[in-house]
C-alpha cells in the first residue's frame, strides 16, 4: 500500500468526520430545537420541558410558575426576547386599561394591573413569572403578537414586535360593585348578559394583588394560615368558575324545569305534604322515600301549589318531584343544564365541571339520593357560573348562550382581528313554554317574598335563594341566583358566600347591589384604586 | 537565491480574493452598524474605523497573491482564498465579540508575523529543503526545550493552565503551538530518513511486523517528553493533537503491519503514563468535569470530583458553557440572528474555544456548514498536493500530511466539543479563533504548503 | 431603530451569507475540473540511437549511482513523471523536463519548459527550442548531471 493509498484512507476519515459534525448540527436544529427555544410562549410546557431535561422535580406548579428555576441560558434569552416585544393591553368593554406594560426607571418592564379584583380572570404575567390561569395565560401568544405574520416580519428586520390588544366583556363598574359587595367574605359573584353570555363581572374571594406577586414575602404571606389544610382558603383558587359548592335550594330550579317540561306538574299543581311532625325545633314535614326521610322545615302550610313551593323552598314537594321522576329524565335534564356532562364549562380561562353525584349511576339506583339531590343537597357540586347558566337558559327560551370574556382582539393599529364570539353552548334544554313558566315563577318568588321591595325600581327581577347545608358544625353556603331585566338588557347574577349563612339574608343583598350597578350604572367610569405607575406606557 | 521569474496570472484566486475582501469589509461594517444602531447612535462615523482591519487583511492577501503570481505558480489557487475567507469571518466575529483591541492584537501578533513568514517561504521555497537537511534537529529541540521551559517557568493563566512563556520584555509566547509544528517536522524527517531501514529490518511475528526498537526511541522519547510537559501545563487539547499527529503520521509513513505494532505499543505506554499521573497529580479533576459536562450538560446532579461533591451542580458548573453554546446555535437557526443581534457573549470564551457556536448563532447553520466545507476543501487540497508530488519527496509529503492532520484534528475536536459531540478539550479553530501564536503557526504551515506547491506544474494543455 | 437602517442590516446579512456561498460555489466548480490526473501513455520506440547518458552527479535521486550508464531512444523524454522514458526522482526535476532527440546524425536537446531549466555545459538552454548537443556535453537536469557519451 503506497502513501497515496494511505492518504486516500485519511481522506475518507475526514469525510466521515465532517459528515458527523454536520449531522450533529442538523440534529440540534431539527430534532431538539422545539424544547430549547426561549420560553416565551408556554410556561407550563417550559416547566415540563425543564423536568424532561433532567432538571429539578421540585418546580412548584402553584398557580404561579417561576421560570427562575430554569437553566440560566433560557432565562437570559427569554428576557432578551421579551424585551423586544410589547405585550398587548387588556381593556374592559369600555376601553379602560386593565393590564398594561410600563417601563421602570432601570429600563425593565413590568405589567401593571389596575383592577385587583380581576386577578383570577386576567391572571398574571410579568417577565419570568407567569400564572397558569387567566386571560394572560390563555391568550399569551395573541398578546405577544407572535402568531401574526407582520410581527414575524418585524422580527426578521430587527424591529420590535407589538402585541395584540384584547378587549374583555367585563364592565368595571359592575365588577367593582361585585367585589365590594362580597367584601372580605369567601365566595364568588358572576354576572352575565343573559342573551349573549358575555361576562360582565366575575369576582372571587379571597383574591390576591397581581401587582405584588413579584414580592416573595407577599406571596408567602397569603398562605400564612394554611397549616391546617382544611381551613386554608387558597387565594389563587378561582371560585367563580372552579368552585365546587353544594347549591342548595337554587338547584330546585333545575328540578322545576324538568318537572314542568315533562308535564309531571304545572305551576298550579297543588301538593299536600302530609301531616306535620313535631320536635324540639318546631313542626316540620317529611317526604319518605327509599327508607329515608327528606326533611322540610321551610314553610308552615301543608297544602301549597308549585309556585309557592318554589318560593318557600318546600323540600317535601321537590323531594317528591325528584323521587317520582324517571331517573333517566332526571339525569337528562341535569345534563342539559350543564351537570355531569364530562366536560368543563366553556370559557376562555380554565374552569371546572359540575357534578350531579359522585357516581351518576347512583341516581338511578338510589331513590333517596335522587330525592335529596332534587332539593339541592346530596352529592351535588357546582360553581356560580354553572348556576348562572341555568338562569340564562330560562331567559333564552331554553338556549344556553356560550359564556365568554372576550369582546374583541385588535391589532395594535386598531384593526379588528377577532370579533366577539356568539352562539349557544347548549340549545333546546327545554320548551320555550316551560322557560316562560319558570321565568314567571322566579319573578313571583322575588315579588311575593318582598326581599327587594324598594331597592330596584323599574326593573323586572326574578330569582331563587339557596341555603346549602355543608358539613356538620359549619354554617351553610348562602346562595342567590337570579336575573334583572329592563328594555335595554337582561342580566343574570349568581352569588355564593361560602359558609355565609342564609341565602336570603346574606346573598340577596349582594345580588341587589350588583344588579343596581349592572342595570343602572353600566359603563360608568370608576375611580382608580391602585395608584398608576409614574411612567405610563 | 530566488530562481527564475515568470509572472503568471492566477485568475481564479483573484476572483476569490475579491469576494473575500468584500466579505471582510461587509462583515466589519455590518457588525459596527448593528452595534451602533442597537445603542441608538449613528453608525456612520464609526464605519471608517471599522474598515481599517479588513483593509489590512485585504492588503496582506493581495501581497501574497502578487507574490505567487510573481513566482510563476499556476496551481492551487484555492488554498490562499480559503484561508483568507476563514480569516475574514474569524476577524469579523472577534470584532463582534470583543473590543477592537482584540482584532488589532490578532493582526499584529498573529497575522502580520504569519504573513511575513509565509512570504519568506514563498519567495525562497528551497528553505523547505534546507529545513530538511540542516535545521530539523535544531527546530525540534528548540520546540521541545521551550515547551519544557514553559512547563516549569510558564505564566499561569485564569484557568490554572500554564500555556505561555514570558522571556523578559517580549510578549508571552504560547509554546504549546510551536511544539505541534516542531513535531510534524521532526516526524516527517525521521520517517523519511529511517523509513526504509525500519521496513527492511523489521521481524515478522505472525502477521505483525516488529521493527527494531532502537528506531523508535527518538520518536517516542520526543512525544513522551512533550506530552509530559503538556500535562504539567494542563493543556490536554495539545496532548490530544500530538497524539493524533503521531498516530496519523506513522500510519502515513509505514506499512500497516508495522504501524499497528507501534501504535499498540504507543497506546499501551501512554495508558500507563496516564494511570501513573492519575495517582500522583490532580489532573483528572479537569477531565472528570469535562466528561460530566459532556454526558448531560443540563444535569442537576452535583458535580463530583474524585467522588466528593464540589459544591455546584453540573448544570451550573462545567455544563453551563455547553448549554450556552447549544442554546446559541438553536437561537441562530438556519440563517442566524444576524451579526450583532444574538447573545453570543453569553457563552464563556466565545471568542476562542466557542467561536463556532457564536458563528452558528449569529450567522446561522448555513454559514457554519459552509465553513466546515471550506475546511474540508482546504484539507483535501493539501493532501492532493502530497499525492501529486513527484516521487522521492517523502519529507515534503509527510509534512503536508502532518499539516493537514493538524488542521483536521483541530476542527474535529473544537467543533465536536462545541456541539456536544465530544467532550471539551480547549482546542481552538485554525484561522477563526482568537489566539496570536496559533494563528502564526497555522499561517506558517500554510506558507510551507505554498512553498511545496511550487514544485508542482500545471497539467499540460 | 429606523426602519431604513433595519432593512439595510437585513439585506447586508443576506449579502454576507450570499458571498460566502458564492465563494464556495466558485471553489467547488474550479476544483471539479481539476479532479483528474492526466495520464499519458508511454510511446515505445525502438532503440537505435547512438548515444547514452553517463551519470556524473546523482543529485537527490536515490536510484542513480555515479558512473551508471543509461540508454537512450530516438526520442527520450526526461522528467520526474512516471511516463517519461527516463524518470528522475531528483526534487528539482520537473514532470516533463527535457527531451533528447536523435535525428540520425546528431543529438538535439529541448527544454520542455521546466521550472528550473536545463543547463548544457553550464549554460541555460532556451526553453522550447531545439539545441544541438555534442558528445561529451554536460547536461544538468535539476541537481543531476549527465555526460552525453557515445
Amino acid at each position: 500500500m503506497s502513501l497515496t493509498q494511505r492518504i486516500w484512507h485519511i481522506v475518507h476519515v475526514m469525510l466521515v468526520v465532517v459528515a458527523l459534525l454536520s449531522g450533529r448540527i442538523v440534529y440540534w436544529q431539527l430534532v431538539r430545537d422545539q424544547e430549547l427555544q426561549p420560553v416565551v410562549l408556554d410556561p407550563v410546557a417550559a416547566a415540563a420541558q425543564y423536568r424532561a431535561l433532567g432538571g429539578d422535580e421540585a418546580i412548584d406548579l402553584m398557580p404561579l410558575v417561576t421560570l427562575e428555576a430554569l437553566p440560566q441560558p433560557v432565562i437570559q434569552r427569554t428576557r432578551a426576547r421579551l424585551a423586544e416585544v410589547r405585550r398587548g393591553v387588556i381593556y374592559d368593554r369600555n376601553g379602560r386599561r386593565l393590564a398594561y406594560d410600563y417601563e421602570t426607571e432601570n429600563g425593565g418592564r413590568v405589567r401593571f394591573y389596575s383592577e385587583p379584583s380581576l386577578a383570577h380572570v386576567i391572571g398574571y404575567v410579568s417577565g419570568l413569572r407567569t400564572g397558569v390561569v387567566g386571560i394572560e395565560h390563555s391568550f399569551n401568544e395573541t398578546l405577544l403578537g407572535l402568531n401574526r405574520f407582520d410581527a414575524q416580519l418585524n422580527q426578521m428586520v430587527y424591529q420590535p414586535v407589538l402585541g395584540n390588544d384584547l378587549y374583555l366583556t367585563i364592565d368595571s363598574r359592575t365588577q367593582r360593585a361585585a367585589a365590594r359587595a362580597l367584601g372580605d367574605r369567601a365566595g364568588a359573584v358572576v354576572v352575565l348578559d343573559a342573551r349573549t353570555g358575555a361576562v360582565l363581572a366575575m369576582a372571587s374571594q379571597p383574591a390576591f394583588d397581581p401587582n405584588r406577586v413579584l414580592d416573595e414575602s407577599y406571596t408567602r404571606s397569603l398562605f400564612a394560615n394554611c397549616d391546617a389544610a382544611a381551613d386554608c382558603l387558597n387565594p389563587f383558587f378561582h371560585r367563580a368558575v372552579q368552585g365546587a359548592y353544594v347549591p342548595g335550594s337554587t338547584w330546585k330550579t333545575v328540578t322545576l324545569i324538568a318537572a314542568l317540561d315533562t308535564g309531571q306538574a304545572s305551576p298550579e299543581t297543588v301538593f299536600d305534604v302530609g301531616p306535620p311532625l313535631r320536635d324540639e325545633q318546631g313542626s316540620y314535614y317529611v317526604y319518605r322515600i327509599g327508607g329515608s326521610e327528606v326533611v322540610d322545615r321551610n314553610h308552615p302550610d301543608r297544602v301549597l301549589d308549585l309556585t309557592r313551593a318554589y318560593l318557600v323552598s318546600a323540600n317535601a314537594v321537590f323531594g317528591r318531584l325528584g323521587g317520582e321522576m324517571d331517573p333517566a329524565v332526571f339525569v337528562d335534564y341535569a345534563a342539559r343544564l350543564g351537570f355531569s356532562r364530562g366536560e368543563t364549562l366553556p370559557l376562555e380561562i380554565s374552569t371546572g365541571a359540575a357534578q350531579l353525584a359522585n357516581d351518576p349511576q347512583a341516581i338511578y339506583e338510589n331513590d333517596f339520593l335522587r330525592a335529596i339531590t332534587a332539593i339541592g343537597q346530596g352529592e351535588l357540586l357546582t360553581s356560580p357560573l354553572n348556576m348562572a347558566l341555568v338562569v340564562a337558559a330560562v331567559l333564552n327560551e331554553g338556549d344556553i348562550p356560550r359564556p365568554h370574556l372576550l369582546q374583541a382582539v385588535r391589532h395594535p393599529s386598531g384593526d379588528l382581528l377577532q370579533a366577539e364570539p356568539s352562539g349557544n353552548w347548549i340549545s333546546n334544554t327545554m320548551r320555550p313554554e316551560t322557560a316562560r313558566q319558570v321565568r314567571q315563577i322566579m319573578i313571583a318568588m322575588v315579588r311575593d317574598s318582598g326581599m327587594f321591595s324598594n331597592m330596584l325600581p323599574g326593573l323586572t327581577i326574578g330569582g331563587k335563594t339557596g341555603t346549602a347545608e355543608t358539613v356538620e358544625g359549619r354554617p351553610p353556603h348562602a346562595w342567590f341566583i337570579g336575573f334583572v331585566e329592563n328594555e335595554e338588557r337582561t342580566v343574570v347574577i349568581a352569588v355564593v358566600v361560602e359558609h355565609g349563612g342564609q341565602g336570603g339574608i346574606v346573598a340577596a343583598p349582594i345580588f341587589a347591589e350588583v344588579a343596581d350597578a349592572a342595570m343602572n350604572h353600566l359603563g360608568e367610569p370608576v375611580q382608580e384604586i391602585v395608584p398608576a405607575p409614574v411612567a405610563v406606557e | 537565491m530566488p530562481e527564475r521569474l515568470r509572472f503568471v496570472f492566477r485568475p481564479l484566486e483573484t476572483l476569490l480574493l475579491v469576494i473575500v475582501m468584500l466579505l471582510g469589509g461587509l462583515g466589519f461594517a455590518l457588525v459596527t452598524a448593528a452595534i451602533q444602531l442597537r445603542q441608538e447612535t449613528n453608525p456612520i462615523p464609526a464605519l471608517s474605523g471599522a474598515l481599517l482591519p479588513p483593509a489590512v487583511l485585504a492588503l496582506a492577501l493581495l501581497f501574497l497573491h502578487l507574490l505567487l503570481q510573481w513566482r510563476g505558480v499556476e496551481v492551487e489557487q484555492v488554498i490562499l482564498p480559503i484561508v483568507g475567507l476563514l480569516l475574514a469571518v474569524g476577524l469579523t466575529m472577534i470584532w463582534r465579540l470583543r473590543p477592537p483591541e482584540a482584532v488589532w492584537q490578532q493582526l499584529w501578533r498573529g497575522f502580520i508575523p504569519g504573513v511575513s513568514l509565509m512570504a519568506v517561504l514563498m519567495i525562497y521555497p528551497r528553505l523547505v529543503e534546507r529545513i530538511r537537511r540542516d535545521w530539523v534537529i535544531g527546530i525540534s529541540l528548540a520546540g521541545l526545550g521551550l515547551l519544557i521551559a514553559t512547563a516549569f517557568f510558564g505564566v499561569v493563566d485564569e484557568s490554572g493552565a500554564r500555556l505561555a512563556l514570558k522571556l523578559g520584555p517580549l510578549p508571552a509566547v504560547q509554546t504549546s503551538e510551536l511544539i505541534k509544528l516542531a513535531l510534524i517536522i521532526f516526524l516527517a524527517w525521521y520517517i523519511e530518513k529511517e523509513g526504509e531501514a525500519v521496513e527492511g529490518r523489521a521481524r515478522s511475528l505472525r502477521w505483525l511486523r516488529i521493527p527494531a526498537v532502537r528506531y523508535f526511541i527518538p520518536g517516542l522519547l520526543y512525544v513522551s517528553l512533550a506530552t509530559l510537559a503538556l500535562v504539567m501545563m494542563s493543556d490536554f487539547g495539545a496532548v490530544l493533537i500530538l497524539g493524533a499527529l503521531f498516530v496519523a503520521m506513522l500510519y502515513a509513513g509505514f506499512e500497516t503491519r508495522i504501524f499497528l505494532t507501534v501504535a499498540a505499543v504507543g497506546l499501551g505506554l501512554s495508558l500507563l503514563v496516564g494511570l501513573v499521573l492519575a495517582f500522583t497529580w490532580e489532573i483528572p479533576a479537569v477531565i472528570q468535569q469535562r466528561l460530566a459536562a459532556f454526558i448531560n450538560p443540563w444535569s442537576n446532579a452535583p458535580l463530583l470530583i474524585d467522588g466528593q461533591p464540589a459544591g455546584v451542580t453540573i448544570a451550573e458548573g462545567p455544563g453551563y458553557q455547553i448549554q450556552q453554546a447549544i442554546y446559541a446555535l438553536i437561537a441562530g437557526g438556519l440563517t442566524g440572528t444576524g451579526l450583532g443581534f444574538g447573545l453570543p457573549n453569553n457563552i464563556p470564551l466565545a471568542h476562542s474555544d466557542f467561536i463556532f457556536a457564536a458563528i452558528l448563532e449569529e450567522l446561522g447553520a448555513v454559514v457554519g456548514l459552509a465553513l466546515l466545507a471550506f475546511y474540508l476543501i482546504l484539507l483535501l487540497r493539501i493532501l492532493r498536493v502530497a499525492v501529486l508530488l513527484p516521487p522521492g519527496q517523502q519529507f515534503e509529503r509527510l509534512l503536508l500530511v502532518g499539516i493537514s492532520i493538524h488542521f483536521f484534528i483541530q476542527v474535529l475536536v473544537m467543533v465536536g466539543g462545541t456541539i456536544n459531540l465530544l467532550p471539551l478539550t480547549g482546542v481552538t479553530l485554525p484561522f477563526l479563533s482568537q489566539g496570536g501564536m496559533a494563528l502564526l503557526v497555522n499561517l506558517t504551515e500554510v506558507g510551507l504548503v505554498l512553498a511545496i506547491v511550487q514544485r508542482l506544474e500545471a497539467p499540460s494543455p | 431603530m429606523d426602519i431604513l437602517w433595519s432593512t439595510l442590516l437585513f439585506t447586508a446579512k443576506w449579502l454576507f451569507i450570499g458571498l460566502i456561498y458564492l465563494a464556495l460555489l466558485v471553489v467547488l466548480l474550479a476544483v471539479r475540473r481539476e479532479m483528474g490526473l492526466q495520464v499519458r501513455s508511454r510511446v515505445q520506440t525502438p532503440s537505435t540511437a547512438a548515444g547514452r547518458l553517463k551519470v556524473i552527479k546523482t543529485g537527490s535521486d536515490p536510484h542513480l549511482r555515479p558512473g551508471a550508464i543509461l540508454a537512450l531512444d530516438n526520442e527520450t523524454t526526461i522528467g520526474a513523471a512516471q511516463d517519461n522514458r527516463l524518470t528522475l526522482a531528483d526534487r528539482f526535476v520537473s514532470g516533463r523536463h527535457a527531451q533528447l532527440r536523435w535525428d540520425g546524425a546528431e543529438w538535439w536537446l529541448e527544454d520542455l519548459g521546466s521550472r528550473n531549466g536545463t543547463l548544457v555545459n553550464g549554460r541555460p538552454s532556451p526553453p522550447h527550442r531545439q539545441q544541438p548537443v555534442a558528445f561529451g556535453a554536460m547536461l544538468t537536469i535539476g541537481d543531476v548531471v549527465f555526460e552525453l557519451v557515445e
